[in-house]
């Protein structure tokens, strides 16, 4: 029970934020909080495999870059005409959002698809390993593209269009970010509740009791990662139409560590208990950042307090005070 | 006699200079228990463990009705109708009860790709899973976390779980182990229930159980069956006073490696 009304407070006062912008007179606010809710999407998009499937992905900042790219790419021959490739058949550029943010999910699921066999062949430290490594080989794949900006990244000349919304609005873009959180989240919310999420939990509490049930795992965890991927995905392109700019620092290791801390800090296992820690991160480094550029100094000891007091991170000491 | 449902032939298995399973070739036919004993690191849970899949053989074959699984991955042999208990009680803690026997009712159902409609409400998975707590007469804790049941009850548990799954073999890696007075008394009646409809492959230590339960014994010792037939002939069979039967209890366990891979 208190677990939905957390879920309620947290859309619900997301849904309020560009009030704040509006009291504050403070435009910037508002693509803060959209960046809270990209980076909320990403990591309920981990929580997915991290929470409840206890892989721990220290490389999704892979599907967060793809995706960014993915859609980056697009809008980039969209603008200057070229076509993206020319054999065996024309595929040009696309500014539309309902064609490159799908693709954008598209690519991130295939990339997840096509790296989850191997990395699932590994478990524990090994994962974090492997992940780890493929991500950075994506890094410096895209840094060595110099057609799309190389180490410099790719610059965009204008948000995505989008049918009857103009997306060059910031409230707009907000509010569009948000819907489509809203609809991954409850889709998790879904999942892990429905026959694949017993054997995505099952996996994690006991995997040899699995088989012995006679499930062959790796199929379903690789369902459940490629769903993980796509989610993350649609993360980086919201991230590069936001910015207006595909960094190749998406696709580093800070970013999936920082994906990793925000599930943590929230709580993971619990799908909403990111969208609380994607908040806190952000709007720490936002408070803190204008006091003094070192606020990792103080973010350290914050997410050591909350690692040793709450197992279910800032979620679980919230619904602890609740239910008081 | 009747066709062997589940049959062992010259099974092999070696961890570096130890020798777990040597030769090993047993037959299980429909219905009937079998009991499987003999000193600690005899290598019975070696042999339970290649049986299920979860160890592969370096020689030798296991055929399930006439059918040669050796290559099959565990989840298959499950799949297939070989049912398994674990050593030490192997369930998912942080379930309930109940759960804990509805995702094996969901393994055999074979429809695992359910994204949307939650398995707690799906009566094809809760039905058949309260019936087999039932039978093992734990339907009044379903809905617990698993973690909180005694000893005793995870381990009717861990049989309920393999009941769900309807199997025509049951291995049983002694599933008297720990318990207590009246509920290894519980779980030899659930057990002489089954007799007739699966077959078991019973590997325990208690004796009172193994002679209530058992139409034949076979016993190993070193890696080998070195004596096989009716209780009482097992019994009274020199090479097994002198291997198991005869001997203290103490001293069953010397000298040797505990069971492998249980």
């Amino acid at each position: 029970m208190t677990r939905v009304l957390l879920i309620a407070a947290a859309f619900g006062l997301l849904a309020l934020s560009p009030l704040a912008a509006w009291l504050f007179d403070d435009p910037f606010l508002v693509t803060l909080f959209t960046r809270v809710v990209i980076l909320a999407l990403a990591a309920v998009a981990l929580d997915l495999v991290l929470g409840y499937g206890g892989l721990v992905s220290l490389g999704h900042a892979a599907f967060l870059g793809i995706g960014a790219y993915t859609a980056g790419i697009l809008a980039s021959h969209a603008f200057d005409g070229s076509a993206f490739m020319t054999w065996p058949f024309e595929i040009g550029g696309s500014a539309q959002a309902l064609v490159t943010w799908p693709l954008a999910m598209l690519t991130g699921g295939l990339l997840a698809a096509v790296l989850a066999p191997i990395c699932l062949r590994t478990a524990g430290v090994h994962f974090i390993m492997i992940t780890l490594a493929f991500a950075q080989m994506l890094y410096y794949f895209f840094i060595s593209l110099p057609r799309y900006g190389g180490e410099d990244g790719l610059v965009l000349f204008a948000r995505a269009e989008f049918p009857g919304l103009d997306l060059g609005d910031d409230v707009t873009f907000f509010y569009l970010c948000l819907i489509l959180l809203g609809g991954y989240f409850l889709l998790a919310r879904r999942l892990v509740a429905a026959r694949l999420g017993m054997v995505l939990r099952g996996a994690k509490q006991n995997p040899g009791r699995m088989a012995a049930l006679g499930f062959p795992l790796r199929r379903y965890q690789l369902a459940v990662y490629a769903i993980s991927g796509a989610g993350t995905a649609l993360a980086g392109a919201l991230q590069a139409e936001l910015d207006l700019f595909v960094s190749p620092t998406l696709l580093s290791w800070h970013q999936s560590g920082e994906l990793v801390v925000i599930v943590l800090l929230g709580g993971m296992g619990t799908l909403i208990g990111p969208v609380f820690g994607a908040a806190a991160l952000v709007l720490l480094e936002e408070v803190l950042g204008r006091f003094t550029e070192h606020w990792m100094f103080v973010l350290g000891p914050i997410l050591v307090l909350v690692a040793l007091f709450s197992r279910r991170g800032l979620l679980g000491w919230l619904e602890a005070r609740l239910s008081r | 006699m009747t066709a062997a449902l589940l049959s062992v032939r010259g099974l092999c298995k070696s961890f570096g200079a130890v020798v777990a399973s040597e030769a090993v070739t047993l037959d299980l036919t429909a219905g009937e228990c079998l009991a499987l004993i003999g000193p600690n690191g005899a290598g019975k849970s070696t042999l339970l463990a290649q049986l299920a899949g979860a160890l592969a053989p370096d020689a030798g074959q296991v055929l399930f009705e006439d059918r040669d699984i050796s290559r099959l991955p565990a989840h298959a042999r499950a799949l297939a109708g070989l049912g398994r208990t674990f050593q030490t009680s192997s369930i998912f803690p942080e379930f309930t009860v109940l759960q804990n026997v509805m995702l094996s009712v969901q393994a055999q159902s074979r429809r695992s790709f359910g994204l949307w409609r939650p398995a707690g409400g799906d009566v094809r998975l809760t039905a058949p899973a309260r019936a087999a707590l039932e039978a093992v007469g734990l339907d009044q804790r379903a809905g617990l976390p698993a973690a909180e049941l005694a000893h005793g009850e995870q381990r009717q548990l861990e049989l309920a779980m393999t009941l769900a799954a309807e199997p025509r073999v049951l291995l049983l890696d002694e599933p008297m182990a720990g318990m207590a007075g009246a509920d290894s008394q519980r779980m030899i009646e659930v057990l002489r229930g089954l007799k007739g409809r699966v077959a078991l492959l019973l590997v325990e230590h208690d004796m009172d159980a193994v002679f209530a339960l058992a139409d034949r014994i076979a016993v190993m010792s070193l890696g080998r069956v070195i004596a096989e037939g009716p209780p009482a002939a097992v019994r009274d069979d020199p090479a097994v006073r002198e291997a198991y039967l005869g001997e203290s209890e103490d001293q069953t366990g010397e000298g040797e490696a505990t069971d492998a891979a249980s």
